[in-house]
């Protein structure tokens, strides 16, 4: 009985999956189709123009070709324990199956066999996950053709498969952590594990994780070996056990993923940046506490209440945000060291890394624009309680900014004592200031999502490379002072005058918003 | 020898990680019956709905649905829960998703059934849209014709009335009384007053806690809301 049952829902459930594939066949725009090829061939070539160059532009000498050939491997295999860790964690929280609601709703009440939907799904996702991988590894060897010999096709091939096995790692840990439903702690001590194997291969040179062995594929002439199939087995086998396994992913986990990602979607399509990264770290789980981390007194009676509330929220703050915080800090000091000693751009990434974290900077702001009915009745000026929400938060921040400052002091050697302690207090003002000019922005109105596409464009671009842009200048002057060896003094003049004239304009912009009540 | 009861709920518990949204519940219905389940909010009722229909994980206890666990075959066979938001798929009418949910639960001659109860909620001249773009009551009424036309032992309705209309709402509580009386069990999430004429049984909640089991007095029930 219960067996006729299943066989007619599996086929229900067939006969649907078609009937929608045929109806998306049927709305493809050939146009639409060919644009979108363009753009993922565009983002490729992009990628591997990044790759080539930060490589040198003729190929590289017998001793440094033994280095990348000692080095390479185990790093690629770093890269892959790091995916794997990553996909442990992500499994833990109940990812990466994403069901749209009604598939949760009806085939998981149906009499149908669990296993038969989320393999299904998971089989979909993984394809879609393996393109994504070998696409960047194929974009990587074609950046590293010209300076590492292999040639196109070699390099390519080897990196492609790297990048598709690296996919394969990242979605089955997932899974696999997922069907099993390990703990967080225990997702997070296999992460360690992992990477700490792949860790002592890198420090020794030794090839014993099945990671560096794969890793070992990506420079294929030079270092692949007929082992490399063993750590190609291993990534496998985890993959088939996973599958095994998708059956008993949680359902409560996947309901609360499956409407979390839909707004995600939603939000990326409306270049809406906040919304995205918010949405992402309640993915991740990440709920304040109802206490806060250090006994505050409360705001009435504050004689600067919007600066006591920010900081009020701040206290609220998981554990994983206040890591977070120092995480990016120390990645963003070591981004300025680095950016001396190998490659000026990377101070931009520093100022970006700052940016990223200055999104916890302003949740109290968001909490206003959030609420325009409760933003509109506070007893002060809507702008004036925008630009003071924004200055409390780089008040808050500071901490972050010293451990950049910190951390980039120390990773240069001592050598940039002058310019991190002022174009990193610059930088982060500019991170804050960056953050709440998204935060007040928010997604596009409707009207100007249903514009026409290169109006859009016109309109939007400004709007997703105007907030991290703020944070980003004050790093120009010294961008500019490392690459022509200009003096530090310069560099901070200019420095500092970049983020008192665009941090002025946007606070002068930020303090002209109202609340938007509909 | 006493009939199983079709819903048996055992020491249920659920804890959100900032306290229990359900504390050790004891719960048994037998065929026939009509339950209010009745609290004020963040009292439980969904909570006990989510974990009888198997879309929440029970911290403690355990759920079984004519002797079978809560998300075995068997037991999805025979519930049908309709959720408090109507979740409705954005490109399938009325019609395919009635026809869906039917395929889905092999349902023998679901044309029939499925038309009285379009007839009955005004329906009729919409199975051909998408009730995903529907009015609030709308989307409402199709969720509960889409739970409502495949076979069930157990029918879970967490707050149906809502957004629904005058007509919809006594048409609702005529199905839900004929149910009864055709022997399935039904357990109601809600606040609607006129639902007591056709129950035989109200279950009270408050912050977790069963505070009343018995006949579904509407001044009982009046106290239970107001607290």
């Amino acid at each position: 009985m219960t067996d006729s049952k299943q066989l007619a829902a599996r086929d229900a459930a067939r006969a649907l999956e078609r009937a929608r594939r045929d109806a998306r066949r049927a709305r493809i725009d050939i146009w639409e189709a060919i644009y979108q090829a363009y753009v993922a061939g565009f983002a490729i070539a992009g990628f591997a123009a990044l790759v080539a160059s930060v490589l040198p532009e003729d190929q590289v000498g017998t001793t440094q070709l033994e280095t990348v050939t000692r080095y390479a491997p185990v790093a690629l295999g770093m890269v892959m324990a790091f995916a794997v860790a990553i996909g442990l964690r992500s499994g833990a929280r109940g990812g990466p199956l994403v069901f749209d609601p009604p598939t949760v709703h009806y085939l998981f009440q149906s009499p149908l066999d669990r296993g038969f939907v989320t393999r299904r799904t998971a089989l979909n996702q993984l394809r879609s996950a393996v393109t994504w991988g070998l696409s960047g590894g194929l974009a990587l060897g074609l950046g590293a053709s010209a300076a590492l010999p292999g040639g196109i096709f070699w390099l390519g091939l080897g990196l492609g498969i790297v990048g598709m096995l690296t996919a394969l790692a990242l979605f089955g840990a997932a899974l696999l952590a997922s069907g099993l439903r390990i703990s967080m702690t225990t997702a997070t001590l296999a992460g360690m594990a992992v990477t700490g194997w792949s860790g002592i291969d890198l420090a020794s040179g030794a090839t014993s994780s099945p990671l560096t062995l794969i890793g070992r594929l990506g420079f294929m002439r030079e270092t692949a070996d007929l082992t490399s199939l063993a750590g190609i087995g291993v990534v496998s086998l985890m993959v088939l056990v996973a599958f095994g396994t998708a059956a008993s992913v949680s359902l409560e986990a996947a309901l609360v993923r499956s409407g979390l990602v839909s707004q995600i979607r939603f939000a990326l399509t409306m270049q809406d940046l906040r919304t995205v990264v918010v949405l992402r770290r309640r993915l991740t789980g990440q709920a304040h506490r109802p206490r806060t981390w250090l006994p505050i007194a409360r705001t009435s009676g504050s004689r600067r209440p919007v600066f006591h509330r920010t900081l009020n929220g701040l206290l609220h703050t998981p554990p994983s945000t206040l890591v977070r915080a120092g995480v990016l800090g120390v990645a963003s000091g070591v981004a300025l060291g680095l950016a001396v000693r190998w490659a000026a751009p990377m101070a931009f990434l520093s100022g970006l890394l700052l940016f990223l974290a200055a999104y916890d900077f302003v949740e109290a702001l968001a909490q206003e624009v959030d609420k325009p009915t409760l933003w509109a009745n506070k007893p002060v000026r809507p702008g004036d309680l925008v630009t003071r929400l924004t200055l409390a938060g780089a008040v808050c921040m500071a901490p972050v900014a010293a451990v950049a400052a910190a951390t980039a002091i120390l990773v240069s050697g001592g050598g940039l004592v002058i310019i991190a302690l002022t174009a990193i207090p610059a930088t982060t003002l500019g991170a804050v200031v960056g953050a709440a000019v998204s935060t007040v922005l928010g997604a596009p109105t409707f009207s100007a999502a249903t514009m026409e596409s290169e109006m859009f464009a016109l309109t939007t671009v400004p709007r997703i490379l105007a907030p991290p842009a703020l944070a980003a200048l004050p790093m120009v002057p010294v961008v500019g002072g490392f690459a022509s060896g200009n003096p530090a003094g310069s560099t901070v003049v200019g420095s500092v005058f970049l983020t008192a004239v665009f941090c002025g304009l946007a606070l002068l912009w930020l303090r002209s918003r109202r609340p938007e009540l509909s | 020898m006493s009939e199983q009861p079709v819903l048996s709920v055992e020491g249920l518990a659920k804890d959100y990680g900032d306290g229990f949204g359900l504390n050790r519940l004891d719960l048994s219905i037998d065929r026939g019956e009509l339950v209010l389940l009745v609290g004020h909010n963040g009292s439980g009722k969904s909570t006990l709905l989510g974990l009888v229909s198997g879309f929440l994980e029970p911290t403690e206890g355990s759920v079984s649905i004519l002797g079978s666990p809560a998300d075995s075959v068997e037991a999805r066979t025979a519930r049908s829960y309709v959720p408090d938001e109507p979740i409705l798929y954005s490109d399938l009418t009325m019609l395919e998703h009635i026809a869906y949910n039917a395929a889905l639960h092999g349902t023998p001659d679901w044309e029939g059934a499925a038309e009285d109860l379009l007839v009955t909620f005004q329906l009729m001249d919409r199975t051909d849209d998408l009730p995903a773009r529907f009015s609030r009551g709308m989307r409402q009424k199709a969720a509960t014709i889409v739970g409502l036309v495949r076979p069930f032992d157990l029918l879970l309705m967490d707050e149906p009335f809502l957004g629904l209309d005058v007509a919809g709402q006594d048409a609702l509580v005529t199905i839900l009384g004929d149910l009864a009386g055709a022997g399935r069990s039904v357990v109601v999430s809600t606040h609607q007053p006129n639902l007591t004429a056709v129950a035989t049984r109200c279950v009270g909640l408050r912050d977790g806690d069963m505070v009343y089991d018995g006949d579904p007095d509407p001044d009982v029930i009046g106290r239970i809301i107001h607290g």
